[in-house]
């Protein structure tokens, strides 16, 4: 009798049991994500025995919305994005790639801005309000450092992706434009422009996981990521994964408290 | 200059086929092109309101990556080789050229191969940005360019086969045509011989072949008539010669005649009243009478030498002029017209001697009826001899006013005379040309002025030409 009933919870479990969805942050096309994702979930899926879903969305803003409403149970965003989910969701930050994210301006090459110092009252172009290093770190360091709010200024505009700040500053639609060192050295006119300032180094995007999984399961997980194979993990980034904790980002969480964006 | 039915046929065909395939391959040139135009245009116009659309939300955000790659997906669509975007403050967003051509000429100058098309992109009433797409009509035009001439290669094909089938069609007709050519020219060649034409085809040239047949058997029937009637006329000629020939030796025995009857009455007188007719009186008389007599036989010879047929011989033509002279001269100098000769020496000539006799008292004859006739003051009539080239001439000239200048050029057709009806037949010059001819001479007629005693006087002049020989 004992045994039927464990039979008949194992096989109900196993009936009634959800894939895990695994949530990435659309910095790409859906299709490259899925290239590059594809190999690592199911990695990891056939490791700890469960099955997990890749799902991403059409925008960066959808994917916030998901991502704050509980739609992923794994989630790769911005460190941003991980100290509000952590927040609302109780993510936990479990991995991440062993990297530092850093925030550049960037200025036409023959303009007169030659450094921080000089941003003030100039047109600023950024890929979008809550791209981490691009927009958060940069608008974090411009206020920390020179006292000036560019978003109360209101002399910037969102462009989209990073591509587009460097091609406006290029044809002077702004003046200023926040982005990435990697993707900075990819512009192709990268030439007619000017790193005119680096932010700090912040932790990289972080692996979080919900709380309310199941113990075993998010353990399992937590040791599967340290253990995915470099040849699957540089489909996604050239460097290998690296443990990390929710602490980590506390210094993320006191700059959007500090920029108001934090809620 | 000739040109055979079968290759006017031909030319006709390709005159009228270069005439509709040129209509036609221009008619079709501006269809076709108008048509591509059209189309292009369409294209150009729906692709652009397609690009306002896609590029209105990257506009809005000057998304300019995402506009780049847009206008480039823009631009490299087949027609089109430039595009720009540019904000609502004029500013350069995005640009693309396809083209090096571009930069060579002011795009927005109108020009075949290039189109330039400006667009404003709204948001409802919000103007974001305006464009402006330069068109490549140069594939449309090669297009346009690539189909006339297949039209003029199929054009070509078409005039080729034209020519072929119409010079079949040429020479089925001509076939038929050679056949009637060779039965006339056959006809023509005065062959008496009836030309069978074998047309083997149940149409209008079988019916023509057939009308020919009939044609050629009432020709001979009528050449028959003709001959026949010719002989008689020729007869009647010779008969009205012979006739005038008559009278000439009546005339020229009058004189023997009288003097015969003369010396016979003087003998008969010195018999009956005297009867003292010596011996001596007696011979010179017998001479006398056998001189008449004489004369009077040379007479009849030349008459008789006159009418007698001969064979084709080389003779003197001097002798012709000077026995025709002997012959009818006094009968002339009867009725005051002289016969005045100039001749050279040496003018031989091959042919039928009496015949030429025959065309001289003939022309004669006419100048003296003239001379009658008009009773002009210039009673005389010259005859000359001479060479001219390899030819021997008789010209013979009267002061009788000439021939009407109406009818000179008939003047030796049958049944034409200038004399009244009761002395021309109007066949002897007919009949004196036919003569000529039969021996590759030639007879002419002409008016000419006349110089005597410092006065003109104008007459008709005939001219035989015959073979020095």
């Amino acid at each position: 009798m004992k045994i039927f009933i464990i039979l008949s919870v194992l096989f109900i479990n196993i009936i009634l049991a959800k894939p895990l969805v695994f949530g990435v942050v659309p910095q790409q096309s859906p299709q490259k994500l899925y290239k590059a994702w594809k190999p690592f979930i199911d990695f990891i899926a056939k490791d700890i025995g469960v099955e997990i879903v890749f799902k991403t969305e059409k925008s960066i803003p959808e994917f916030e919305k998901k991502l704050y409403s509980g739609a992923y149970d794994i989630a790769y965003s911005n460190p941003y994005h991980y100290t509000i989910v952590h927040k609302k969701q109780n993510h936990n930050a479990i991995a991440r790639f062993d990297k530092q994210i850093v925030g550049i301006l960037v200025a036409k090459k023959n303009s007169d801005i030659q450094s921080i110092h000089d941003v003030k009252n100039k047109e600023f172009l950024f890929p979008a309000p809550r791209a981490f290093a691009a927009t958060i770190l940069t608008k974090f360091d411009v206020l920390n450092k020179q006292n000036y709010s560019i978003d109360k200024s209101k002399k910037f505009r969102y462009v989209n992706s990073h591509d587009s700040v460097y091609l406006g500053v290029q044809r002077g639609i702004g003046e200023i434009g926040g982005g990435i060192v990697r993707t900075f050295n990819k512009f192709k006119y990268k030439d007619s422009l000017k790193i005119i300032y680096k932010t700090d180094k912040y932790p990289s995007h972080p692996i979080s996981i919900r709380q309310n999984i199941d113990r075993d399961i998010a353990n399992k997980i937590k040791k599967s990521l340290l253990t995915v194979p470099f040849k699957i993990s540089k489909l996604i980034n050239k460097k290998s994964i690296i443990k990390t904790q929710n602490n980590e980002y506390d210094v993320v969480k006191e700059l959007a408290i500090k920029l108001n964006i934090f809620n | 200059m000739f040109v055979s039915f079968k290759y006017k046929i031909m030319i006709a065909v390709l005159i009228i086929e270069l005439f509709f395939l040129s209509i036609i391959i221009i008619y079709n040139y501006y269809n076709v092109q108008k048509f591509t135009y059209n189309l292009v245009d369409n294209q150009i116009k729906s692709s652009v309101i397609l690009f306002k659309e896609l590029v209105k939300t990257p506009l809005m955000v000057y998304d300019l990556a995402t506009l780049d790659n847009m206008t480039e997906r823009f631009g490299n669509l087949p027609n089109i080789d430039y595009v720009i975007l540019k904000d609502d403050k004029g500013r350069i967003l995005s640009k693309f050229t396809k083209s090096d051509n571009i930069k060579k000429f002011d795009i927005k100058s109108s020009n075949t191969n290039y189109k330039y098309i400006e667009f404003t992109i709204k948001d409802e009433r919000t103007i974001l940005g305006k464009g402006s797409v330069v068109f490549n009509k140069k594939k449309a035009n090669t297009k346009i360019n690539e189909h006339t001439k297949n039209i003029i290669k199929i054009a070509i094909l078409e005039i080729f086969l034209s020519i072929l089938v119409s010079f079949f069609i040429g020479r089925l007709l001509t076939k038929n045509l050679i056949i009637l050519d060779k039965a006339f020219k056959n006809v023509s060649s005065y062959n008496k011989r009836i030309v069978r034409v074998d047309i083997d085809s149940d149409d209008e040239f079988d019916h023509l072949a057939t009308s020919f047949h009939n044609m050629q058997l009432k020709i001979k029937d009528e050449i028959v008539k003709n001959e026949q009637k010719e002989k008689q006329m020729f007869q009647q000629s010779r008969s009205a010669a012979m006739g005038e020939m008559m009278s000439a030796i009546i005339h020229q025995w009058k004189q023997p005649l009288n003097a015969l009857s003369m010396l016979n009455s003087g003998m008969k007188l010195s018999l009956l009243v005297a009867d003292n007719l010596t011996r001596e009186e007696l011979s010179k008389n017998i001479e006398q009478i056998e001189k008449q007599i004489n004369h009077m036989n040379t007479t009849m010879d030349d008459f008789r030498d006159f009418f007698k047929p001969q064979k084709l011989t080389q003779f003197n033509i001097n002798e012709n002029i000077k026995s025709v002279k002997n012959l009818i001269g006094k009968i002339y100098a009867s009725k005051n017209i002289s016969i005045k000769t100039d001749l050279q020496n040496n003018l031989n000539t091959q042919g039928y001697q009496n015949e030429l006799n025959q065309v001289i008292i003939n022309i004669l004859n006419n100048a003296r009826d003239i001379i009658v006739e008009t009773n002009c003051e210039i009673k005389d009539i010259f005859v000359k001899t001479f060479q001219e080239k390899d030819k021997v001439v008789i010209t013979i000239t009267d002061c009788a006013g000439g021939v009407p200048e109406d009818i000179i050029d008939k003047i030796f057709d049958p049944y034409i005379t200038t004399k009244s009806e009761s002395k021309g037949t109007g066949i002897g010059l007919d009949m004196s040309k036919t003569i000529i001819k039969k021996v590759n001479g030639n007879l002419t007629i002409r008016n000419v002025i006349t110089t005597i005693n410092e006065t003109q006087f104008k007459g008709a002049q005939f001219k035989i030409e015959l073979d020095l020989v």
